[in-house]
């Protein structure tokens, strides 16, 4: 049995692992988190595998899997030690190569490597690549570096020595004052400062506390949460004990969607290899402080993201959540009416490292009222999409063009949207806008749990924020009028503008409804929902006032609004578009331009998208 | 202990922990309310009891029914133009979904409220307003949980598990009773009763003397298991309220004539 009785064992067990570690010497690590996973990582560490126990080297090689870099736009991703070689877009048959290029040639495969976009050359480590240059990877760091089946890599990398610290020198109180002092703020998208909310849910009255780690993330595109849990669950364990230990909870919960089936199994395997190694249960590392954790899977609402509502569902409460009456707030009355804690998954992988080093180390990174660093999902029209962790501060233009490459396609820069579905838009005049809740907040969007999704000028602004609301309409619970029955109402007058028939009263109606609701609604859903509608109003009113007064969509998105036609100077009349065209609206003989019957178009996109001649004009 | 509150500018002292709505009908203020029950946990679903608060300066537009005080200090008003603003949409809102519905034409004659401008005003011939009262006081008064929500957003609608008649519900029509609305018929026919929207179908008790339907065999079953008697007992000798009563009146008569003091007698 393993398991450790004492901070000493623990650092005596770490140095038994590091050692035999180091007599490992050359290792592959092969990404195999969520993305590069569905890019075929699976085959590639099985190729490697099969072509490392056939040809037996003379120096053992290990193969790692690893949780997710971040950078999967470029999976499968595989780096290999020592020299921290990244290879990027791996196939099965590239393994031979690698193994007998790099591992046994010492030289690297140059096809392979990372090129950058703007020089042109090869970029042969990671910590090189533009991508992960800019960014300061104090909680994703580890995923690439530790297999999140196995607790000795997370000990390796100095793994629950946190908790350590926390259990056998600090007190409870000191634990918080830490938190507190480090600025850190809730990642879930509330921004409550954590160490604050700490100290209420010691401070209640009520016994027992409970802890929970909200991993229930629903926003279209992001896999923060998910990627920690999948790639580090040991951190988001560690995060959690020291949290319980400084509000007095001895059970917790990780509420994670069951639509994260990777997430589910590496923290299920997770807290089993905790539990056996004594890093969870009665007296942990021989301390007084006992605590255990259950994983609760969600049946795939989003508002269950809500703490109230997630708190109904642990319970048992029907499938469709209630959010609740606050006051009083889940720290004083919580799960079972019990003073309950409630912190994303974010939040708590921040805590072992400031208990660590200390809220003044971490207090220094950041902005003024931002401390820390945040992980964004970075998707949509960018060149380089993923993971990014970044100081608190950087500007939107930094994270967007230097980190993330800029714009694919020599397309031009139009909006971001930060903060998921309830979140805003934002234009290119507010691309220097530093990364902090406040700003964020007083540009009319949201820091949110992190989604960060560009757009270029292809996209239209009216139908962003109609799809952005018909998201929300569609997760609304439906309990409170406003958040119901206004979002229904905001979504018919989008409707209308989009198909042509607005009228100019109508962005007023949209205003008053979103000013109601954003006052009125019973929770942050409804409250946040109409926040895309208003941030498309603000900054691209003219798009609105074009599809009202021109009717006409700039973007050349809106169905109703746009006429396909045919270049007749461009078309080479190659025939590509007569035989995709689903409804047979392109025709004519061959080797002659061909015709558009407007009447059987039903301007899908199928032409523009397939035409190598850019003869297919949208108007 | 007792707490102090600012309501429209009147100071008030109540017990803490009363709801802001409490508060104000205490001191004579009155807090419009559609899903508000008295005998019922407070839901704040219609938003029609919005107020606005000040909390040590933090400002906020609250519902007014399910806001406990729990510290002195709060200053609460409950008209300002932000909080009619939101309420009248509230009511619009409801109004676009419901147009049939008495109490919300009333309130928006009383409010001068109309749905002309919004685009969804179709009559659709919906009565519910999803206020809940006829969920919660099957769970929270009679301890039956016979219906509940389902589907969510704008599917939301108040049903009976999976549509079909429900084994918990006792025909008590305390639904019926607490609807605001009137969307929750009961039909009582050939010695039955309906409730139509939960598919309630339920078997009458006739009255021992005349045969009329008394109550669902169900209901007085339940009745009489919290009296505790048998229930095997429950359909027998059960008489309708007219029966009992002149059945009670001839035996009264049938007594022997008491003679009370002059001045005591009832005119």
């Amino acid at each position: 049995m393993n398991t450790i009785k004492s901070p000493e064992e623990l650092e005596a067990k770490r140095e038994e692992i590091i050692a035999a570690r180091q007599r490992d010497g050359a290792a592959v690590a092969v990404c195999c988190g969520t993305g590069c996973s569905a890019s075929g990582a699976g085959s590639v560490v099985a190729a490697l595998q099969e072509y490392l126990a056939r040809w037996k080297l003379e120096v053992p090689v290990k193969t790692r899997i690893t949780g997710c870099h971040g950078f999967c736009e470029q999976g499968p991703l595989v780096v290999v030690e020592p020299g921290n070689i990244l290879y990027c877009r791996v196939k099965p048959e590239d393994v031979p190569e690698i193994v007998d290029t790099t591992l046994v040639g010492q030289e690297v495969v140059e096809r392979l490597l990372y090129i950058d976009p703007v020089s042109g050359k090869p970029v042969p480590t990671e910590a090189e690549v533009p991508f992960y240059r800019g960014q300061r990877r104090l909680t994703m760091g580890w995923n690439g570096r530790i297999n999140p089946d196995r607790i000795e890599d997370y000990l390796a990398v100095g793994g629950y020595r946190a908790l350590a610290k926390a259990l056998s020198e600090m007190s409870p109180e000191e634990v918080i004052d830490n938190i507190r002092e480090s600025g850190l703020r809730g990642r879930g998208g509330g921004g409550f400062p954590t160490g604050r909310k700490w100290k209420l849910c010691r401070q209640a009255t009520g016994e027992p506390k409970y802890l929970i780690c909200n991993a229930d993330e629903g926003d279209p595109g992001c896999f923060q949460d998910r990627s920690l849990l999948e790639g580090n669950p040991h951190l988001v364990l560690e995060g959690m004990s020291i949290a319980a230990y400084a509000i007095g909870a001895a059970q917790g919960y990780i509420y994670v969607r069951n639509e994260y089936p990777l997430a589910v199994k590496h923290a299920g395997m997770a807290l089993e290899q905790a539990r056996a190694w004594g890093l969870l249960g009665e007296n942990i590392l021989g301390s007084s402080f006992s605590f255990d954790i259950r994983l609760t899977r969600g049946g795939g609402a989003f508002v269950c993201g809500e703490e109230t509502a997630l708190i109904s569902s642990i319970e048992g409460l029907s499938g469709e959540p209630n959010p609740r009456p606050r006051p009083p707030y889940p720290v004083d009355k919580g799960l079972w009416g019990k003073p309950t804690l409630i912190n994303n998954v974010k939040t708590l992988a921040a805590v072992p490292m400031i208990t660590e080093r200390g809220g003044d180390w971490y207090q220094q990174i950041g902005t003024a009222t931002s401390k820390g660093t945040m992980i964004f999902s970075l998707t949509g029209k960018v060149n380089n999409t993923g993971l990014v962790e970044v100081p608190m501060g950087m500007t939107l233009r930094q994270v967007i063009y230097e980190i993330g490459g800029g714009i694919p396609g020599g397309k031009e820069f139009k909006a971001v949207q930060t903060g998921g579905p309830a979140g805003g838009c934002l234009p290119a005049s507010k691309l220097d806008l530093p990364l902090d809740y406040e700003k964020l907040t007083e540009a009319g969007s949201i820091m949110g749990s992190g989604g960060m999704i560009v757009m270029d000028n292809t996209t239209c602004m009216v139908d962003v924020a109609r799809y952005f609301l018909s998201f929300t309409v569609d997760e609304s619970c439906g309990k409170c009028t406003l958040c119901r029955e206004g979002g229904r109402q905001m979504m018919a007058y989008l409707m209308e503008i989009t198909a042509g028939r607005g009228k100019l009263e109508y962005l007023e109606r949209l205003r008053e409804l979103a000013a109601a609701m954003q006052a009125g609604s019973l929770c942050a859903l409804g409250r946040l929902a109409p926040n895309p509608v208003l941030t498309t109003l603000r900054y691209f009113k003219d798009e609105y006032l074009a599809h009202i007064e021109e009717r006409r969509c700039p973007a050349g998105v809106c169905r109703d609004l746009i006429t396909y036609s045919i270049d007749t100077e461009a078309c080479t009349a190659c025939g590509r578009c007569i035989r995709n065209c689903p409804t047979g609206a392109i025709s004519g003989p061959d080797k002659e331009v061909p015709l558009l019957d407007q009447e059987l178009c039903i301007r899908c996109g199928a032409c523009l998208d397939l035409c190598r001649f850019d003869a297919i004009v949208v108007q | 202990m007792m707490i102090e509150v600012k309501i429209n500018g009147k100071p008030a002292e109540v017990p803490a922990g009363t709801t802001i709505l409490a508060a104000a009908r205490s001191c004579g203020v009155n807090i419009p309310t559609l899903c508000h029950h008295e005998a019922l946990e407070p839901f704040g679903a219609c938003r029609l009891c919005l107020v606005a608060i000040d909390d040590a300066g933090r400002q906020s537009i609250v519902a007014a029914c399910n806001y406990p005080l729990e510290h002195s200090g709060l200053v609460v008003e409950t008209g300002t133009s932000a909080v009619w603003q939101a309420r009248k949409m509230s009511l619009k809102l409801l109004l676009a979904r419901c147009p049939g519905v008495k109490v919300l034409q009333d309130l928006a004659r009383e409010w001068a409220v109309d749905t002309k401008d919004l685009l969804l005003t179709e009559d659709r011939g919906e009565e519910c307003i999803l206020c809940g009262r006829c969920v919660r006081v099957c769970r929270e008064v009679i301890g039956k949980s016979a219906i509940s929500f389902a589907f969510r957003g704008v599917e939301r609608r108040v049903s009976a598990p999976f549509d079909q008649e429900p084994d918990a519900c006792l025909g008590c029509t305390a639904c019926a009773f607490v609807c605001p609305t009137g969307a929750v018929k009961v039909i009582e026919q050939n010695g039955r009763r309906l409730i139509a929207p939960w598919h309630s179908n339920l078997e009458q008790v006739a009255c021992k003397e005349c045969g009329r339907a008394v109550a669902p065999l169900k209901m007085l079953a339940h009745l009489r298991g919290l009296a505790g008697e048998e229930n095997e007992q429950a359909g027998e000798g059960v008489f309708c309220s007219r029966c009992r009563r002149l059945k009670t009146a001839a035996a009264v008569t049938a007594l022997p004539e008491v003679k009370f003091p002059g001045p005591f007698m009832i005119p």
